[in-house]
């Protein structure tokens, strides 16, 4: 592998990365980090001569994909115009900058002024989440065919080759391969990451942006990881790298001064798991069936919305998206939490546990209508509401019934004792089959072929399209 | 510089050989417009019929988003880039 051709670029850790070398890096000369370059944005180059040796055997490998600059390149691929130009794509905030735009300092979460005020020049579009998911669902097609247990995200995936060796020949190969058939097939760019453990494949994507692929052998994880700023280990947010930075760290090799029980003292039952990988060690398996952090839909209203009803009709569309997609993730929310902000800017928002676990868009639109009554308490428009899921659970967690519907509603006659639960109990079962009964019309007829309940105030007012209606401000990240 | 809707149905001569679909020509109203290059193109669905979509440069120099849906095997100008 290290005496490669000229589009083989293998380089030393230390090389790849000021100051983040680590103690073990300059081990017999061995350069655990590699690199393949690409000359440019979706354009990787052939790899001619890589060893014929393996060089994973029977460690577990996972490939990390990360999509560059995704939704400003999809922009810029639909309008060769737009190429070589700064894009930005978002409403309010940058939801995603062409490498262009971030010459200029501008990231994902910079306000769309504080951005043109950089980068005057900057084109902005609102940008149109569907099609940037109809490229994501393809690219992650393309990797499914080199394993079927991939885990999706956004705009990356966690890709387990463990023990497809035997199937592709050289994974590294195989995942270069991958690289030049989504730039031939989509024409987008994507960088790679190829490491024994999750973690890792993500940390070492980050050396390959943008466009490239770069890989660290099995044995390499704990040197890697201690040159490292704290920052990037997985679960350090900005609140604990503050923490650690006053206590003088820097690195996530020096967290290894502190044993798993100081690391719990100081950071909770995360410290157990932040002590794990700082070693390099992440044992978190790949799970093809996505569970996110949140499923979070909301809108910007053109004018200030000061009646409850139209309010109320937003509320229940919105929460009808994020219940049909936590149902089709097969996800269901312990915790929603309804936001707004008023036409003078000012936000509120109410948080509530749910009793029930489940995705029955009416119980869900009825702690969320609650909330938002509570959140009303202004003689003002409102001007954006939203609605988010969270704290999923993989598995249903309701309990199945015994003896079904009609033996419930035969019991529930025949005896006083436990019949509100078993009423309740047969109302959350009708729901529950109405919503999956509309999803499949919805699935074969598109959303807009079933409008129920106080959304039907929309229909007059607010445009659609086959995908629903149209939000003024559709969240694009979430 | 911004996408404008259009949703307009059109007529296109397209390529549909090799499995991929190639527009090559449409008609808006009565203007006909060679297509000069096929930028990009994607599939999405709605429900289960198959939507085809092109970003197209038209020989006016335009920009185009057209969509080919195989339900009805109707074509449609969905927008426009404009500049500005």
């Amino acid at each position: 592998m290290a005496g490669g051709s000229d589009h083989v670029r293998g380089v030393s850790l230390a090389a790849l990365s000021a100051a983040a070398a680590g103690p073990g890096m300059s081990r017999a000369g061995a350069a655990p980090v590699r690199r393949l370059s690409a000359s440019g944005p979706g354009l990787p180059q052939p790899v001619r001569r890589l060893s014929a040796g393996s060089p994973w055997g029977p460690h577990p490998a996972v490939l990390h994909l990360d999509i560059d600059a995704f939704f400003a390149s999809v922009e810029q691929l639909r309008a060769p115009r737009l190429q070589g130009r700064p894009v930005i794509v978002g409403s309010g905030v940058v939801a995603s900058a062409s490498y262009e735009a971030r010459a200029y300092g501008i990231r994902a979460g910079t306000p769309i002024r504080e951005a043109l005020r950089r980068c005057p020049g900057a084109v902005v579009l609102v940008g149109h989440a569907p099609t940037y998911q109809a490229f994501a669902e393809k690219i992650f097609s393309l990797a499914a065919t080199l394993s079927p247990d991939v885990e999706t995200f956004l705009d990356d995936a966690l890709v387990d080759l463990s023990g497809t060796e035997c199937l592709h020949g050289h994974l590294i190969r195989a995942a270069e391969a991958l690289r030049t058939r989504v730039a031939r097939e989509t024409g987008l760019s994507i960088s790679l990451g190829l490491g024994t453990n999750r973690m890792v494949a993500r940390m070492v994507t980050r050396l390959s942006k943008p466009g490239g692929f770069s890989w660290l052998r099995p044995g390499g994880e704990a040197d890697f990881v201690a040159g490292r700023p704290i920052e990037e280990l997985p679960g350090i947010g900005p609140h604990r790298a503050g923490v650690l930075r006053e206590l003088g760290l820097a690195t996530i090799g020096e967290l290894r001064a502190f044993s798993s029980a100081q690391l719990r003292d100081l950071f909770g039952e995360a410290g157990l798991l932040i002590a794990e990988r700082a070693r390099g060690r992440d044992t978190r398996a790949i799970h093809p069936r996505e569970l996110p952090a949140s499923i979070r839909r909301e809108t910007s209203f053109d004018e200030p919305v000061t009646r409850r009803g139209d309010l109320e009709a937003m509320l229940h569309y919105l929460t009808e998206r994020a219940a049909a997609r936590a149902r089709a993730l097969g996800v269901e929310p312990r915790r929603l939490r309804v936001h707004l902000r008023w036409s003078d800017g000012r936000t509120a928002a109410a948080a509530s546990a749910l009793e029930v676990p489940g995705c029955v868009t009416a119980g869900l639109f009825g702690v969320a209508r609650g909330l938002l009554v509570r959140l009303l308490d202004r003689r003002k428009g409102v001007h954006n509401v939203g609605i988010e899921l969270g704290r999923f659970h993989l598995e249903p967690l309701a309990q199945l019934q015994l003896f079904g519907e009609a033996s419930c509603r035969l019991g529930g006659e025949a005896s006083d004792e436990g019949g509100p639960m078993r009423a309740g109990a047969i109302r959350r079962a009708r729901q529950e089959r109405m919503d999956h009964a509309v999803d499949a019309i919805r699935g074969r007829f598109g959303f807009r072929a079933v409008v129920r309940g106080p959304s039907v105030e929309l229909i007059d007012r607010v445009p659609g399209d086959r995908h629903g209606f149209v939000l003024r401000t559709p969240c694009l990240t979430r | 510089m911004h996408w404008e809707r259009l949703d307009e149905p059109i007529k296109v001569r397209a390529d549909f050989r090799g499995g991929e679909i190639t527009p090559l020509l449409f008609r808006r109203g009565a203007q006909a417009l060679r297509i000069v290059s096929v930028n990009s193109r994607w599939m999405d669905r709605e429900g289960k019929r198959s939507m085809h979509y092109f970003s197209v440069t038209a020989e006016s120099g335009d920009v185009y988003q057209l969509r080919f849906d195989t339900g009805d095997l109707t074509w449609r100008a969905e927008a426009i880039m404009y500049e500005g």
